[in-house]
């Protein structure tokens, strides 16, 4: 994507020192740098002390790809007076893909993506990460979530024969 | 890929706040399993504060043909399975069929004696229970109608149908009766605690076929003469809004998306129905011009048709129950359900259910599992 030579640019320093250059319109994706941004107009280095440079490069590489896909929407809409459907359609259904296979990751990447998304209040990456981890669970017996998400069974016997009895229906449907 | 690494997802380091988020993504009937995974698990789902969950419906089609009614044959369209759904002895709905339903608000007799079929007239100082369908809350006492002719139960309207502002558990009943020619409508309001008489119709015999919610009011299918009346549920007052169409069979009224529409067979000379038929309500421009219009049709040569009438491409009549822009429309004498979803105007022939073969009596309800059914008993 050509760049303006007029557009501002930030420095944001993972929690392991490494920098990331990124264009003030992308580092605005994330709320917790706009309202920096917004308090102190004059900023131009961010220490991000949670988050790690892994998890950072892919936050913008996802904040990249957001920004990218609205200007071109935008530009289009410009050029042609106005949107159009089957084309705005098509250009939502690439950046679903996109998402999609970005969300190509392990459990723990994962994890550290939610935990960064929070952090940095990126709202579609948190709504997609948590979408992704409930997906782990969607369809799964007690059993299988407990090992899905290491959890430790501490109900006796009767207590989940009990919470069974009382709508077995339910657990039908997940086995 | 995630959904396959073998590696346990590490859920327990994540800040309660974000667990809370994911499981908030769960409709009632994935989350009941939930509660046995672990104490954690279970006390978060069950906290005050837990979100509620996103709308999980159940269509309870078919029961037992007299009461009780321990089980209710429902068909859940998210996991596309037939579920045998249990009603505790202890509720009023084991004894009683519901007179009206919403999203999860079950309208009831409070005794079982007299009426147990919702096309009867209520009968005489009997009085109503509203029950949280499928959940261990105590029911809530109604007092009878204000005792006039044939006296009949239209709709319970929550108001959080309604989309009022703010939670709230109230909710309204709409009843009506029948003489002089004119229908006579009254309110039961939950916040007042009692019935009162709200307006009249001229109209040749008041039988209500079904309602439908849109805008803040109540649509009624009435006939003879088949037409379709609005109350206004702020202003309490009534409009004839337009006739049905001709040589129909079968129908019903159903709301989706803000509109209103109609479910019905085509009629064959001879009284037999070779087609379904559905249509939407269009306003018109200034909402003068107000004229049904087909959205879909299923003759009698499509395969679904075929299916539903077990290959004989004519039927009697059917049933219908419809929610959330989905329809089920239930053969007596094939005992087929189809599946009609407004939004892509899809029809489904539902695979036959082999559970309890001996419900077929047709229920004709739906029901969001609502947040209430994952509370503690006894809570």
């Amino acid at each position: 994507m050509a760049r303006s030579s007029t557009e501002n640019m930030i420095t944001l320093m993972s929690s392991d020192g490494e920098e990331f250059m990124v264009t003030e319109k992308v580092a605005r994706e994330c709320t917790t740098i706009r309202n920096m941004l917004e308090d102190d107009c004059v900023i131009t280095n961010i220490p991000l002390p949670n988050v790690t440079s892994d998890i950072l490069s892919m936050v913008i590489e996802y904040c990249m790809e957001h920004v990218a896909a609205a200007e071109k929407a935008a530009a289009e809409t410009a050029e042609k007076g106005s949107s159009s459907a089957p084309a705005a359609a098509k250009a939502n259904k690439d950046l679903e893909e996109w998402d999609k296979a970005f969300m190509n990751v392990d459990v723990y990447t994962l994890c550290d993506l939610i935990l960064a998304a929070n952090y940095l209040n990126v709202s579609g990456l948190l709504d997609l990460t948590i979408q992704t981890a409930a997906n782990l669970i969607k369809g799964k017996s007690p059993e299988q979530i407990r090992k899905t998400f290491h959890i430790q069974n501490d109900l006796s016997l009767e207590e989940e024969e009990k919470i069974r009895s009382q709508t077995p229906w339910a657990f039908e449907k997940s086995e | 890929m995630c959904l396959s690494d073998p590696s346990p997802f590490p859920f327990l380091s994540l800040p309660i706040e974000l667990q809370v988020r994911i499981l908030s993504l769960f409709p009632v009937s994935d989350l009941l399993p939930l509660l046995s995974v672990s104490h954690g698990i279970r006390s978060l789902i069950q906290s005050p504060t837990f979100p509620s969950p996103p709308p999980d419906l159940f269509f309870l089609l078919l029961s037992s043909i007299d009461p009780p009614f321990p089980k209710l044959l429902s068909y859940h369209p998210a996991s596309r399975r037939w579920f045998s759904l249990p009603i505790p002895s202890h509720s009023p709905l084991y004894h009683s069929r519901p007179y009206a339903t919403s999203s999860s608000l079950a309208i009831t007799l409070s005794s079982p004696a007299g009426s147990d079929y919702e096309d009867e007239d209520v009968p005489p100082e009997a009085s109503f229970v509203a029950v949280q369908m499928f959940s261990s809350l105590p029911h809530r006492e109604i007092p009878p109608m204000i005792p006039l002719e044939y006296c009949q139960v239209y709709a319970v309207i929550p108001d959080g149908d309604m989309s009022l502002s703010g939670p709230s558990d109230h909710f309204r009943i709409l009843g009506y009766s029948h003489f002089n020619h004119s229908i006579f409508s009254q309110v039961y309001d939950s916040r007042l605690g009692r019935w009162s008489l709200t307006g009249k119709i001229p109209c040749q015999t008041g039988v209500c076929k079904n309602t439908a919610l849109v805008n803040g009011s109540l649509y009624v299918h009435a006939f003879p003469p088949y037409q379709l009346l609005k109350f206004d549920l702020t202003s309490y007052t009534w409009e004839i809004i337009l006739p049905m169409p001709e040589m129909i069979m079968s129908t019903r009224i159903f709301s989706y998306d803000q509109n209103i529409y109609l479910v019905m067979g085509f009629q064959e000379p001879g009284g037999i129905i070779t087609a379904i038929r559905v249509h939407i309500l269009d306003w018109g421009e200034n909402r003068e011009s107000r004229e049904w219009k087909e959205i879909s049709i299923l003759s009698g040569t499509e395969e679904a048709f075929v299916g539903f009438t077990d290959g004989a491409c004519w039927l009697y009549g059917f049933e219908t129950v419809a929610r959330n822009g989905l329809v089920c429309l239930h053969s007596p004498y094939t005992s087929r359900v189809l599946l009609f979803d407004v939004r892509d105007r899809s029809w489904v022939l539902l695979p036959r259910c082999s559970l309890e073969p001996e419900y077929t009596m047709w229920y004709g309800h739906a029901t969001e599992m609502a947040q209430e059914v994952l509370r503690p008993v006894g809570a």
